[in-house]
């Protein structure tokens, strides 16, 4: 039995109506918190994969080679296509390796072939958390072998455009704003052949177009890469990353007429060789231009600091975030930036392959950071975990930053390689709240039942799918079934929403950070990066807690760097704000 | 100790979880020996649970306080639990011992740059990079300590140098661990040598750490399983067999022997679905077809009992317990006609077994296809064996041949006597049975059957404990049917 979520699903145009739904939303929830036993109170998450009709699962046409690129994919993007106010999803799929009919496929594939990506569309305003695909509709032919999601408005047009990272050459689907996409990809320059995995869209020179950075994992090809890898007990394994192959990154300038520019080289991004699976765009050392993270598998990470002309300069070793606090290079997976300390810069928190544990940097708010995953309790619950898709949300709207990791491995587990597992790799995920004394506890034990079951999650998508004032979350399982949890606990407490548009109104304000008057003050940025090969909801939720004010007063600083006020902010529901 | 070397072993092969019930039982058995707490809190350091590991880590300095690695082990786990004050103390006692110890001096660094006293971490940092410059890492610590003094420069100098090797722990007890890191190839090796001197458990610990390195090795699981058996260890048996059997469900060794572990344990009717397994895999496999007749011969399914039997009895006509237990079969059947040639074979094979003679010499006095050759020489050998062993049994089979023959008075007589002792010997079950052949005895018939319905004869025993067989030897332990016993 799991609680009641009483839903307000729509933005009350009333006030009072709002109030009204608020009060009641809380009453019911205290009421079932009441009847029901310990164990179902306990239930942050519920699984709404079923009930929500968004049914996807993943291909990633395993045959029994062990090829290095089939454990990685999974990528998923939550944007607004339509515009019609509410969180639509777009998953990456996968399809066969090498010359291996389909016939020899692990898991047969739940889709004809040949296997698209596929995007659904959520029926919200029909009074019900609903999806519905519509891949075929929207023009979607995407037969890649996906990996990741970036979602933004790339061309100014109010419409949320798709970049998916694929094995091979990468795609840019265009939304036309009639509920179908062009592939846009050779007209826009972006065919980038690298192995691409997570990417992320940044104004870097402000000129009012978003830009685009793609994090490039490894030069690899499965024609080539015959190597075999065996666990220490000789059963063959997964391959990890081949020495010395990590790929360059890539950067490409909107020149703002639909085409992009490869600014690589002149931006100084080549000047580092990584292996990148996650990256995330910040303000790191408080300048207010926008830097960017690039969590690499097994070497050094990177941060490249805007210098302000057009480039860039990786200053992760000095920063203290190129490494864990023992010198070591980790295996970085995932990442995401936010203030979780509430001092007003952008920390950072990643995920890791099994017995690093995922780490943990704490910005002094000049750029420079601390590993301080121990202090923080976060370094022994993931000792067992690989970690891929994170992010900081806060669940429970208590005001600070918590978090969530998804988990799946990318070596064969002993166990379940001996249980006779046919792909012996999946784990459970995990939840940590924040306690708000600089230190985390593992909930994942009341976090529901979906934390119980074990998969190959691979991407992490944060949003609020239905509205209602908490983060929501869709994870991409590799080889394996989407799944959507609904946060059950968040709506119950005070929250606001924001989301931030440029001037003109015609798109999301990607980096533009919001200050709201509390104590200490909460920060938050405007996003769709981070996580690992996810794109997310860019709008804004600040968790209030018990008995929030009525209205609320709040500073925001632009992505060209200008800041605005706006007081007597209405708490409890979205609003949209626009650069003055 | 056999625990212990079998905990290097796993631990060798990050075989963890084995590796800590092996060094916590060892612990438990030689309490007094540092290197099992200390082999166990490295561990339980590999895996995670700190808290842990640092409870070990002491018991192995209590038992052993000069051992310096240990305190270098266990500052380090004070460090990453953030127990700053503990850690200085543990790298103080190396330094205090050996104040050139690379790895106590980075340990104190690190203890004093938590503490945010710089200048202090770069000096231990830099003493131990005088120690021991190939630790590069130290590099990366000297620059994270130049940062925080606010030296940028001078931080990228040392952060420019920096690599991952860190200073090295001399530590014996650990090199035993490395020294341990073999193929299965190796361990198979030497748990044929084991088994070969006869110590078995030593053959199993091996192979059991074959199977760890190699879970997927069926012949070495079959093995392991079989010396298990015969090791008077039947669940860890049937686990290893179901291993085998989760590999290759239709491997007939592991399908044969499963099935006799669950006879053993009285659950014959799924012990039948386990030889079944077997024979449908190799039909011809002797064995199990044998053990399946058996089962089927206990569950009163005569006939296919005797179906299976004469299957194997084709090549097997030298083996007297089996014909006999064919014989048996089609007795209990009811088919008389079909038993008496095959019992008489047996009593051919094993004269001197008086079960045998007895079985021969019943079916010749109550079957109808029998000379009158036949019942006398059934009453001559009926007579003998009373003579040697007057008792109930031997009573009933004289009165039986007597009757057969037509000795009416002796056949009551006899049976009389045997009725007497099966009263003696309490055997009130059979009771019935006597006294309705007494009264056939005594209407002048011959006795209508050698047995009653149900008999004890025709109940095969169980298959014993492995323990008491002969081990079987080599991979291929199963004969087919076409082998000669």
């Amino acid at each position: 039995m799991r609680p009641t979520k009483v839903v307000c699903l729509l933005q009350p145009a009333v006030n009072a109506a709002k109030r009204y739904c608020s009060m009641l939303r809380r009453a019911v929830i205290l009421l079932v918190l009441f009847i029901l036993s310990g164990e179902a109170m306990g239930q942050i998450f519920e699984d709404a994969t079923e009930a929500t009709g968004l049914v996807f699962e993943h291909f990633n046409g395993m045959s029994g080679q062990l090829y290095f690129p089939e454990s990685l994919g999974g990528g998923v993007g939550l944007f607004d296509f339509d515009s019609d106010g509410d969180l639509d999803v777009y998953f990456g799929q996968g399809h066969m390796l090498g010359e291996f009919p389909v016939s020899e496929a692990t898991f047969p594939p739940k889709y004809p072939i040949p296997m698209t990506d596929r995007l659904f569309r959520n029926d919200l305003e029909t009074g019900e958390l609903r999806f519905t695909d519509v891949t075929e509709s929207a023009g979607i032919k995407a037969p890649g072998y996906a990996m990741g999601v970036a979602a933004a408005d790339y061309d100014n047009d109010g419409h949320v455009d798709i970049y998916v990272t694929n094995y091979k050459v990468n795609q840019l689907w265009r939304n036309k704003g009639d509920g179908t996409f062009e592939d846009a990809t050779t007209k826009a320059g972006l065919a980038e052949p690298r192995w691409g995995v997570s990417a992320a869209w940044l104004d870097y020179d402000r000129d009012g177009w978003l830009d685009l950075f793609v994090g490039n994992y490894f030069k690899h090809s499965i024609e080539t890469d015959r190597r075999v890898c065996r666990l220490a007990t000789r059963e063959k394994d997964y391959c990890g990353p081949l020495k010395g192959a990590g790929d360059v990154d890539s950067l490409f300038r909107n020149r703002g007429d639909g085409t992009f520019e490869d600014v690589s080289e002149i931006a100084g991004i080549r000047k580092a060789r990584g292996g990148a699976l996650g990256v995330v765009t910040a303000d790191f050392n408080g300048d207010r231009w926008p830097d960017i993270y690039v969590a690499n598998d097994g070497v050094s990470n990177a941060l490249w600091i805007n210098n302000r002309k057009g480039g860039f300069t990786n200053e992760a070793l000095l920063a203290g975030v190129a490494v864990n606090r023992d010198g070591m290079a980790e295996a970085s997976m995932g990442v995401d930036a936010g203030d979780f300390d509430g001092d007003g810069d952008e920390d950072l928190f990643m995920t890791h392959l099994t017995e690093e544990t995922n780490t943990l940097y704490i910005n002094d708010g000049q750029g420079w950071f601390e590993d301080q995953t121990v202090a923080m309790g976060l370094a022994n619950p993931s000792f067992k975990y690989t970690g891929f898709g994170t992010a900081w949300i806060d669940y429970d709207n208590d005001s600070w930053l918590d978090l969530l990791a998804v988990n799946g491995a990318v070596k064969k587990i002993q166990a379940l390689v001996e249980s006779g597992d046919p792909y012996p790799i999946h784990q459970p995920n995990q939840l940590f709240r924040n306690l708000g004394n600089g230190r985390y506890e593992e909930v994942t034990g009341r976090a529901g039942a979906a934390f119980e079951s074990s998969l190959v999650s691979r991407a992490a998508a944060f949003g609020d799918l239905d509205n209602d004032g908490d983060t929501d979350v869709i994870i991409g399982n590799n080889a394996g079934p989407a799944q959507v949890l609904l946060n059950q606990v968040g709506s119950s407490f005070g929250w606001v929403g924001f989301r931030l548009l440029v001037a003109d109104g015609s798109r999301d304000a990607l980096g533009a950070r919001v200050g709201l008057e509390r104590k200490p003050t909460l920060w938050r940025r405007v996003r769709a990066d981070g996580s690992y090969a996810s794109s997310n909801d860019t709008r804004i939720i600040f968790g209030l807690g018990d008995g929030p004010p009525r209205t609320i007063g709040l500073n925001v600083i632009w992505p060209d760097g200008s800041e605005q006020r706006i007081d007597s902010i209405e708490v409890g529901r979205y609003h949209e704000i626009r650069q003055e | 100790m056999a625990y212990g070397r079998m905990g290097i072993n796993y631990l060798a092969h990050q075989q963890q979880e084995a590796a800590g019930a092996c060094f916590r039982n060892a612990n438990s058995l030689d309490p007094k020996n540092p290197r099992w707490p200390y082999l166990l809190a490295v561990h339980y350091e590999e895996t995670g649970f700190l808290d842990n590991s640092v409870e070990s880590y002491r018991a192995a300095l209590q038992l052993d306080p000069a051992y310096l690695p240990g305190y270098i082990r266990l500052g380090r786990v004070f460090m990453e639990l953030n127990r700053f004050d503990e850690a200085e103390a543990a790298f103080m006692v190396v330094v205090r011992a050996d104040e050139n110890n690379a790895a106590a001096l980075t340990g104190l660094g690190r203890v004093a740059f938590q503490r945010q006293q710089y200048k202090e971490a770069i000096n231990y940092f830099e003493k131990a990079m005088s120690i021991e410059p190939e630790a590069d890492v130290l590099h990366y610590r000297l620059g994270m300590a130049y940062r925080a003094l606010g030296e940028a420069e001078r931080a990228r100098e040392e952060l420019a140098q920096a690599g991952e090797r860190r200073p090295v722990i001399v530590d014996p007890l650990l090199g035993i661990v490395h020294s341990h890191i073999r193929g299965a190839q190796h361990y198979l090796r030497r748990a044929a040598a084991a088994e070969s001197e006869g110590d078995l458990q030593a053959a199993i610990g091996f192979y059991k750490v074959a199977v760890s390195v190699a879970p997927f090795d069926i012949n070495a699981l079959l093995r392991l399983g079989q010396l298990q058996a015969f090791s008077a260890e039947p669940e860890q048996a049937l686990e290893s067999f179901s291993r085998v059997l989760g590999l290759e469900p239709g491997n007939a060794i592991a399908n044969y022997f499963f099935g006799t572990l669950l006879e053993q344990r009285g659950e014959d009717a799924e012990a039948r679905n386990y030889y079944e397994r077997a024979l449908e895999t190799e039909p011809g496999l002797l064995e199990p077809r044998f053990q399946l007749a058996n089962s089927l011969m206990r569950a009163g399914e005569y006939q296919d009992a005797a179906g299976n039997y004469a299957q194997i009895a084709q090549s097997q006509q030298e083996n007297a317990e089996l014909i006999y237990r064919l014989g048996m079969a089609w007795l209990a059947a009811g088919q008389c006609e079909d038993a008496v040639p095959v019992l008489l074979a047996a009593y051919r094979l094993a004269q001197r077994s008086p079960r045998v003679t007895t079985a021969a010499t019943r079916a010749l006095s109550t079957c109808s296809n029998v000379t009158d050759d036949q019942k006398k020489q059934a009453l001559a050998a009926a007579q003998a064996m009373y003579a040697e062993n007057p008792a109930m049994e031997t009573a009933e089979t004289l009165a039986m041949a007597a009757a057969a023959n037509g000795k009416y008075q002796d056949a009551v007589d006899f049976q009389a006597q045997a009725i007497f002792e099966g009263l003696k010997q309490h055997q009130q079950s059979r009771l019935e049975w006597m006294q309705n052949a007494m009264a056939h005895y005594r209407n002048g018939e011959p006795a209508p059957r050698p047995w009653e319905s149900g008999a004890d004869v025709y109940q095969p025993p169980r298959v014993p404990p492995l323990a008491q067989f002969k081990l079987m030897e080599g991979d291929d332990s199963l004969r087919k049917s076409s082998e000669k016993d």
